[in-house]
């Protein structure tokens, strides 16, 4: 005897099947699809249960995120302490720290909730914000003269710290370059550079170590996609050590996870031998929401840090050129290693020149060993041109730009990285639409909040933190972005068969919002309310 | 902050590119140390190719050898691996960095010039005198290998078989400005490391052949005279390292290509000094023989 039916009702359904775009109807039997349209479409199955909760509502394929970091779920463990408002996993909105005072108010609040010897750590912190203001000694010596506090930078390179941590680590008398000094030879707190950050960790230890391994960190970071309606994201920089894994596998297992999950093993710092036999292991323990199988390659470091690899004019503050994660080189060897092992490579550039490095090495990874619909694809892609897209739609790699930096960051890369001009073309989703290139978007979660209806948002709009337009040029339509956030990062994950889209065999992955995204207006869209997702044919509310 | 009683662990990072020679060096290294416990961190064990015979034990990301030495695969998370090998017991008595073939190594020494459980037994950084040239003109490699010269106590030259090093080495110099070089990349254990068993240390293959001369004291010695004499010893005269007694005070001296430290210590030994270099030792010999230093 078949399995029941329920056949969802909604006001709209956005189904991103270009043979029935639009649809009331969806029935869905063992988790997946059955059918879509109007009663006629559903009620072909026979007997079946209508369920009428969505029927004020609009639904979407499930969102997808494909560039996050499941740390996201983690990173929550520490006080928020960055500059733009943010909700935690659990819903709670965290104002910006949108001055120094207010960072040491958030310190302090964070403070006396902690219990007594432990280490205070705050995370997300980015004084681009403030112009030349810093954060020193005397500012976190105020949240505690006694106890341990180190407020991490939201570059993931820089921290600060009060005395204490500067006493127990030494580093108050330590004359290095990591170490920055006031004009008086003082020790300000702010540290630099591996050297500085390791006598840090050494002297009150790292509490970010181990974290993912506890089993509530990716329930969290589940929880947060149920609220910005994303049903699959990728965990895209992962060492997955044994505890980290087995964390990941009993969470996908249980019947109501709300998410389906992509880590991708970091490449760095094992051979490729070792990293195909590791996958071909990991897969073994997948189920239908956890997918072991894809890599993560780091060519360069990231703009606004100056470490990310430009070609030719370079910064525009004359910053020298960034930093090699992975030498060109080597990234020709690894590449071509894992291609030839049948792998999806993710391919980490900021820089143009990273991406024309990254480029070159599929062109030379395909002429060595030809290889059909291989879809690797370079994360963040910033700065490419339309030159290098046009060899990428040639070449067959995807595009997933951080179209969240254009708000975050926008009127940093006019003003003081990449000029005016080139910011024209930062993250610049309709050329590489224009030229032929797969297309997703992303958030870099915890880099910035998750939430896909905003990164759609922004490559729609442009519109920077500042409230101007950067590159009006760039901007795509709605369909688009929608298209970008659902099917399109489906396709460069491989799923394009299985999500991404509402029609008959797939999974039934919806979200669920309170309006319509096509019926908004396009500076709006951002604001369209999400009520939740359907995973796997079973709903799931988001947390108020 | 120290988790360790007892002398600073000796620390050195190997640095150069990929196809520099720093794993056939860090081989070498391992097959000469018997009796030295060796702890040598990699990003990954891809190319340390150790003979199955020396292997005693593997497990996870740490390799065991039969001579006392181990091998750690660390990721790119140096940090944590030098922690976790510093609480290692026995205690190694040398730990060696493979620095990744972009890593600037002068950043990953300046870890051991921070921590007190650790003291810098110098940078090593490798140039294939075939390549390195080629390297230095090209705009997307360029500044991150003049990053990890500028960083070099010891410029290393590695294939200098296939290429004459001498114009390699003079376009090099002024790029290091610390550094010593050294052409040929079969280097010993006393010129790589500082560690000097008794008699001359053993040259092999192409390139300089090695030597070291034993100098003791027989006057005292004035800081104001030693630092000087030290700073200006010949440039062959690749390491110098020994304690003293300066002023009344036991010291000990470490110097490995320009970097020179003279540090308080107990004085438990017999004070000398060794230098350790090419032919050049005898030069500096004779000019520490002014200050009383003799063999």
């Amino acid at each position: 005897m078949a399995s029941p039916i329920t056949v969802y009702r909604a006001r709209r359904i956005i189904t991103m099947d270009p043979s029935c775009p639009s649809a009331t109807h969806v029935a869905v039997r063992d988790g997946r699809i059955l059918a879509v349209g109007g009663t006629a479409e559903t009620g072909a199955w026979g007997p079946a249960t209508t369920d009428d909760r969505y029927a004020d509502h609009v639904l979407m394929p499930g969102l997808v995120e494909g560039h996050s970091h499941a740390w996201e779920g983690g990173v929550w463990t520490f006080a928020y302490a960055g500059y733009f408002d943010r909700h935690d996993p659990e819903g709670r909105r965290w104002p910006g720290c949108d001055s120094i005072e207010a960072t040491v108010a958030r310190l302090a609040e964070a403070e006396r909730a902690l219990p007594p010897g432990e280490t205070l750590f705050a995370w997300g912190f980015d004084p681009i914000y403030f112009g030349d203001a810093r954060v020193t000694t005397a500012e976190l010596d105020r949240v505690s003269a006694t106890r341990p506090v180190v407020l991490l930078h939201s570059n993931g390179h820089v921290m600060n710290v009060n005395t204490p941590v500067l006493e127990r680590s030494g580093l108050i008398d330590a004359n290095i370059d990591g170490v920055l000094r006031d004009a008086a030879g003082r020790a300000t707190g702010e540290l630099r550079e591996m050297a500085a950050k390791y006598m840090a960790f050494k002297a009150v230890g790292n509490p970010q170590h181990g974290i993912m391994a506890q089993g509530d960190s990716l329930h969290r970071f589940a929880r947060l996609a149920c609220r910005v309606g994303v049903t699959t994201a990728t965990d895209l920089f992962a060492d997955l050590p044994d505890p980290v894994v087995a964390a990941y596998v009993a969470a996908t297992r249980e019947a109501h996870f709300p998410l389906r999950l992509l880590p991708a093993l970091n490449a760095q710092g094992l051979t490729a031998a070792e990293g195909i036999a590791r996958i071909a292991r990991l897969r073994a323990q997948n189920n239908d929401r956890l997918r072991f199988g894809l890599v993560k390659l780091m060519t360069d470091g990231s703009i606004q840090g100056f470490s990310g690899r430009l070609k030719w004019p370079g910064y525009i503050g004359g910053q020298p050129n960034g930093i090699w994660n992975i030498g060109p080189d080597e990234l020709f060897e690894t590449l071509h290693a894992y291609h030839a092992a049948g792998l999806q490579c993710h391919i980490h550039t900021n820089g143009d020149e990273a991406s024309e490095v990254a480029i070159e090495a599929v062109e030379a990874a395909l002429a060595r060993s030809p290889r059909w619909d291989h879809r690797h694809t370079l994360q963040h892609c910033q700065m490419a041109d339309a030159a290098q897209f046009r060899r990428m739609a040639r070449l067959g790699i995807c595009a997933n730009l951080f179209a969240n930096h254009i708000y975050y960051w926008g009127e940093e890369h006019a003003a003081r990285t990449m000029g005016p001009d080139k910011a024209r073309r930062l993250d610049a989703c309709a050329t590489a639409l224009r030229e032929g290139v797969a297309l997703a978007m992303h958030s870099d979660a915890p880099v910035t909040p998750m939430a896909p209806l905003f990164t759609a948002w922004c490559a729609v709009n442009r519109i920077t933190a500042g409230g101007r337009v950067l590159g009006p040029e760039e901007r795509i339509p709605v369909a688009a972005a929608l298209r970008a956030i659902t099917l399109g990062a489906a396709y460069t994950l491989k799923l394009d068969g299985e999500i991404g889209s509402i029609e008959v065999g797939k999974r039934a992955d919806f979200c669920i919002l309170g309006q319509d995204p096509e019926a908004v207006a396009p500076e709006a869209l951002k604001d369209v309310p999400v009520k939740g997702t359907v995973v796997g044919g079973i709903p799931h509310t988001a947390d108020r | 902050m120290r988790v360790n009683t007892g002398d600073p662990i000796p620390f050195t990072v190997v640095g150069g590119f990929l196809g520099a020679g720093k794993t056939t060096l860090v081989n070498a290294l391992l097959r000469q140390a018997a009796g030295l416990r060796l702890a040598v961190l990699v990003n990954d064990f891809g190319s340390i190719a150790i003979d199955a015979a020396l292997i005693e034990s593997a497990s996870g990301d740490t390799i065991a050898l039969t001579n006392g030495c181990i091998c750690c695969a660390i990721g790119d998370d140096f940090a944590a691996g030098i922690e976790a090998v510093l609480r290692r017991r026995p205690v190694p008595d040398h730990i060696l960095v493979e620095a990744s073939g972009v890593a600037d190594p002068g950043a990953i020494a300046q870890i051991a010039l921070l921590d007190p459980d650790l003291s810098l037994a110098g940078v090593l950084v490798l140039a294939d005198a075939e390549g390195v040239l080629a390297r230095l003109a090209d705009p997307r490699l360029g500044d991150t290998l003049r990053r990890q010269l500028r960083a070099a106590d010891l410029l290393v030259l590695s294939k200098t078989d296939l290429a004459p090093a001498a114009p390699v080495a003079a376009a090099l110099r002024p790029l290091a400005p610390r550094a010593a070089v050294v052409e040929g990349a079969a280097l010993p254990l006393a010129v790589a490391l500082g560690h000097h068993a008794a008699g001359a240390p053993q040259a092999s293959g192409h390139g300089a052949t090695f030597a070291a001369v034993t100098l003791r004291p027989s006057r005292p010695l004035a800081a104001a005279a030693l630092r000087p004499a030290l700073e200006a010893l010949p440039e062959g005269v690749l390491r110098a390292k020994g304690l003293l007694v300066v002023d009344g005070a036991a010291v000990l001296v470490q110097r490995v290509g320009r970097r020179l430290a003279i540090t308080p210590c107990d004085a438990a030994l017999e004070p000398a000094l060794v230098l350790i270099g090419d032919e050049a030792v005898w030069d500096g010999a004779a000019a520490l023989a002014a200050l009383g230093l003799s063999s």
